[in-house]
């Protein structure tokens, strides 16, 4: 969950960028794979929801999200729950975080459109069938800090 | 750094500092004790075309060469120059090892990484006693193993972390599955452990299908599209040898661990289907059918994409983002299919031949 949630009187304004270096993003016919490669998990994500992840990786706002959805004629208190409840899943699980550097997008926030027709819950899909994998056959890059980072390393006796 | 005497036992084994040796240090101490190995035991070098780049294995002494080698034999070259070069020995044998911390700290798990950043990574192997180190500047890495005793996989998939690095250094990138097929065209089967990738391969090459690999190919951006082969190996468990593949019993590679898993050398079994590269033209995402009935259907590129990249990428080292984007190239290009391998194996190859003949048109 967000510490502060998205819409308020400073939130709607915020950016958002993928979390981390730990999270990559791949879009191919308007569905999207993300990899979390910290934890093993994937995502999976159509329609609206890769649409609005799309979006916000281009350094959408939530408040442009919500007025783009509007435009398709959408009720917008019902966008504005839509588009809340799935930033706060997105932040809630690692995917994005709020972003003091993030770009606005090239394009014109008013020229943004949803191709969405109808406003459904957006899909985000989690796979965690794989994360043993960081268990059982992991090679991860890490700095000379070692592995793990001391801050998470179990005191040795 | 030459002249200094090296020890089987000089680790300090619960010293957590250790973790955080930098990579420097590492290198030097490999680079030590691996030509101390060589004095001691002489060199053997071996040279490979490994995706079309000419690639040089030096072993220290003989005991690992034949050994880390097997897989690769149907990529020996005789060329002089390398674009990487491996260094390989085992402390066992050869009496020189590395004054390095070896083990991380308990509990981490099987395998971790012991440290890696900036050119030069690292890596110790815990199921393998085994300690990788890369260095990219040179794209040169250094491989001590604690005993010459090997495990099935490091036979199998010999190095898999050295090619990893070196593959991520030149543009390229490992790609987890099985591909088959012929010169026109080739199935990339991917899907995590136990989907029957090796099954369905293997049932393939006896049908008359090459085959460029069982569990790794490397893909590359060079040549998109096209799967090079790395290993000529499959890896299947006893159970299916007997009941499935009788006629390979006799290819099955001795190794030390192997628990139910056999490694088989491809190349030996049937050298004239191992191609050195094919041209990917179906992403298959694969499991096995739950009723035992094969099927097979037109998938979005998504799902061929979810089953190559995550297993690929969480298992091998390297600039994941870029890996990510490698891959997803390579399901661009292809056509992708979800296919549930069933009992039968004839009918498996059935539904392959359909894929390659689909995604050819």
């Amino acid at each position: 969950m967000l510490d502060t949630p998205p819409f308020g009187t400073t939130v709607d304004e915020q950016r958002f960028e993928l979390s981390s270096s730990n999270i990559a993003m791949q879009v191919i016919d308007g569905e999207a794979i993300l990899i979390d490669f910290e934890r093993g998990h994937y995502f999976s994500a159509r329609g609206l929801g890769c649409e609005l992840l799309g979006f916000v990786a281009l350094g959408c706002t939530a408040r442009e999200l919500v007025e783009a959805l509007g435009r398709n004629g959408f009720e917008s208190a019902q966008v504005e729950r839509v588009v809340s409840r799935y930033l706060e899943r997105l932040v809630g699980e690692g995917l994005i975080a709020p972003s003091a550097t993030a770009r606005a997008p090239r394009e014109n926030a008013e020229q943004l459109r949803f191709d969405s027709r109808e406003l459904t819950e957006p899909e985000l899909v989690k796979y965690t069938d794989l994360a043993d994998l960081l268990l059982l056959d992991p090679i991860h890059d890490v700095d000379d800090r070692g592995w793990p980072p001391p801050e998470r390393a179990s005191p040795v006796t | 750094m030459a002249t200094r005497s090296m020890t089987t036992s000089s680790t300090n084994w619960a010293d957590v500092e250790r973790l955080r040796l930098p990579s420097e240090v590492v290198l030097e101490e490999l680079e030590a004790a691996y030509e101390i190995a060589q004095q001691r035991c002489g060199t053997i070098s071996r040279r490979f075309c490994i995706a079309g780049r000419p690639v040089l294995l030096e072993f220290a002494g003989a005991a690992l060469a034949s050994k880390l080698t097997l897989a690769l034999e149907h990529l020996a070259a005789s060329h002089h120059e390398a674009a990487l070069v491996v260094r390989i020995w085992d402390g066992r044998t050869t009496e020189a090892t590395p004054r390095l911390p070896r083990r991380p700290s308990p509990g981490l798990g099987l395998q971790r990484l012991v440290a890696g950043a900036g050119s030069i990574r690292r890596f110790y192997s815990e199921p393998s006693h085994a300690l990788y180190c890369f260095d990219t500047s040179r794209r040169c890495a250094w491989v001590w193993f604690e005993t010459d005793e090997l495990p099935a996989w490091d036979i199998g998939a010999p190095l898999r972390p050295a090619f990893a690095w070196w593959a991520e250094s030149v543009g390229a990138q490992l790609a987890h599955g099985a591909v088959v097929g012929t010169s026109e065209g080739a199935a990339l089967l991917a899907g995590k452990g136990g989907s029957g990738k090796s099954t369905t391969a293997l049932s393939c090459v006896r049908a008359g299908l090459d085959f460029a690999g069982d569990d790794y190919v490397i893909v590359d951006d060079a040549a998109p599209g096209v799967a090079h082969s790395l290993y000529s190996s499959a890896t299947v468990s006893h159970r299916e040898i007997e009941q499935r593949f009788p006629e390979l019993g006799a290819h099955v590679v001795r190794a030390a661990s192997a628990g139910d898993k056999r490694v088989l050398s491809v190349y030996a079994a049937a050298r004239d289907r191992v191609a050195v590269r094919l041209p990917i033209r179906a992403v298959v995402a694969q499991s096995v059918s739950p009723t035992g009935d094969a099927s097979l259907r037109a998938a979005s590129a998504i799902e061929g994409l979810a089953a190559l990249a995550p297993s690929s990428l969480l298992q091998l080292a390297g600039s994941q983002r870029e890996g990510f984007e490698r891959l997803a190239r390579t399901v661009r290009l292809s056509k992708t299919y979800a296919f549930r391998a069933g009992r039968s194996t004839e009918r498996n190859v059935e539904l392959v031949r359909l894929m390659l003949a689909e995604s050819a048109a």
